[in-house]
Order: structure tokens, then sequence, then C-alpha cells
């Protein structure tokens, strides 16, 4: 979920880090993060089945995978 | 025997007049006549009284036919069911509004009721508002496509 910058700038960053593997969202008006009330980066929100969400920021990728693993 | 009879006669005659002249008396106030002598003018005059009272009581008699108006009491009785059928009729009167007030309440809710119907197809219209959303490098993400099924969100910056 890309945002705060141009979206040349987002694709040079998906191009540089190899993350193009799954969806890159513009969200280059910050509604989508506005919507979960994201005002920092990086965060993480888990959205289960049910449409219960967690939110965190700053996640390791062991973190990450950890709460992955937890949750789903 | 002439004299005899003559003696005879004579008091026999002056009785039988007399008897008579009473009978007749009699007759004649029975019949309404007019007292020839004082013996019949008693009698005569406690006749009219008899009569009198036959008459009053005749009269008394007729004044209650005349007063049968019993026509009157029937004509109390008669008016009662003209009351009782004016109240009736008024009573139907009555009713009758009542019941064509229930039926012209009934037809507006009828006609009520199918606007709600228009709300519907409002609702469906609301759903096909789908999420889509630009991705990065091009293309294009519904949001609802993902609905329902476990997803991780990361939030980034190129800087």
């Amino acid at each position: 979920m890309a945002a705060q910058d141009s979206e040349s700038a987002m694709l040079a960053f998906v191009q540089d880090l190899g993350v193009g593997v799954f969806p890159n969202i513009n969200d280059e008006r910050g509604a989508i993060w506005a919507r979960y009330g994201i005002g920092y980066q990086p965060a993480f929100v888990l959205v289960r089945s049910d449409g219960t969400t967690e939110t965190y920021a700053g996640l390791s990728e062991s973190e990450l995978q950890g709460h992955i693993d937890r949750l789903f | 025997m002439a004299r005899e009879s003559r003696r005879t006669i004579t008091p026999v005659g002056s009785l039988r007049h007399r008897m008579a002249l009473v009978v007749f008396a009699l007759v004649l106030a029975a019949c309404g006549g007019t007292s020839t002598g004082s013996d019949v003018a008693a009698p005569a005059e406690s006749d009219p009284t008899t009569t009198a009272t036959p008459t009053t009581a005749a009269e008394t008699t007729v004044a209650p036919t005349t007063e049968t108006p019993t026509t009157e009491s029937s004509l109390d009785d008669t008016p009662t069911p003209t009351d009782s059928g004016n109240s009736t009729s008024a009573s139907t009167d009555t009713e009758a509004p009542t019941t064509t007030a229930a039926v012209a309440t009934t037809a507006a809710p009828a006609t009520t009721a199918a606007p709600t119907t228009t709300a519907a197809p409002t609702t469906t219209t609301a759903a096909p508002a789908g999420d889509l959303v630009n991705l990065v490098g091009g293309g294009q993400l519904d949001l609802n496509s993902v609905q329902g099924t476990d997803t991780v969100l990361w939030f980034w910056a190129p800087w």
C-alpha cells in the first residue's frame, strides 16, 4: 500500500526491492491509509476472513511471520 | 142486577179506571211522555232521573269509547315502534359511515405499502459500488475480491 510519493518513485521502489510478486496498491491520495487509521510507515494491518483486524508498526521479518502464523 | 152491577161497577170501574190511569201514566213515563196526573208526575220525574243515569252511564261508556282513543294508547304504542324504527335507522346510519371509514383506512395503507417495495432496489444499487483501486505499474484491483479472506496489508512509502 504505497503512498506519500509519485507513482514513478513507487514503481522504482517495487522494482528495486523485488516486491512485485504481490499486488502493490497506489494509494497516492492516502484514502486507504486513512480508512485504517495509518499515519506512519512501515505499518501492517492483518485482516482476518471475518473482517477483524490487528495493526502493527515497524515489524521485523520474523515478527511479521510470527503474527501471520498466530492469526491465520 | 143493574143496581148491583152499577154499585159493583162503579167502585170497580173507578178502581180499574185508576189502575188504568196509573198504568197509562207508567207507560207514558216509560216512554218519556209528559205527566198527566200528580201520581204520574212523581214516577215521571223519577224516571227521567233513572233515564238520566243510564244516559250518563251510556255517556260515560261512550266517553271512554271516544277517549278510547284507545287509539291514543295504541298511538302511544305506535310512536314507540316508530321511535325504535327511527332509532334503528339512526343507528344503522351511524354504523354505515363507520364501516365506510374503516374501508377507507384499509385502502390507504394498501397504497402506502407499495412504496416499501421501491426501497429494495436502493439497497441493491448500493452493493455494486466496488472498491476499485489502482496498482503500482498499472492495472486495477477490486478490494471486494479479497473480502472474506485472510489478508496482510503493508503500508509503505518509497522514501
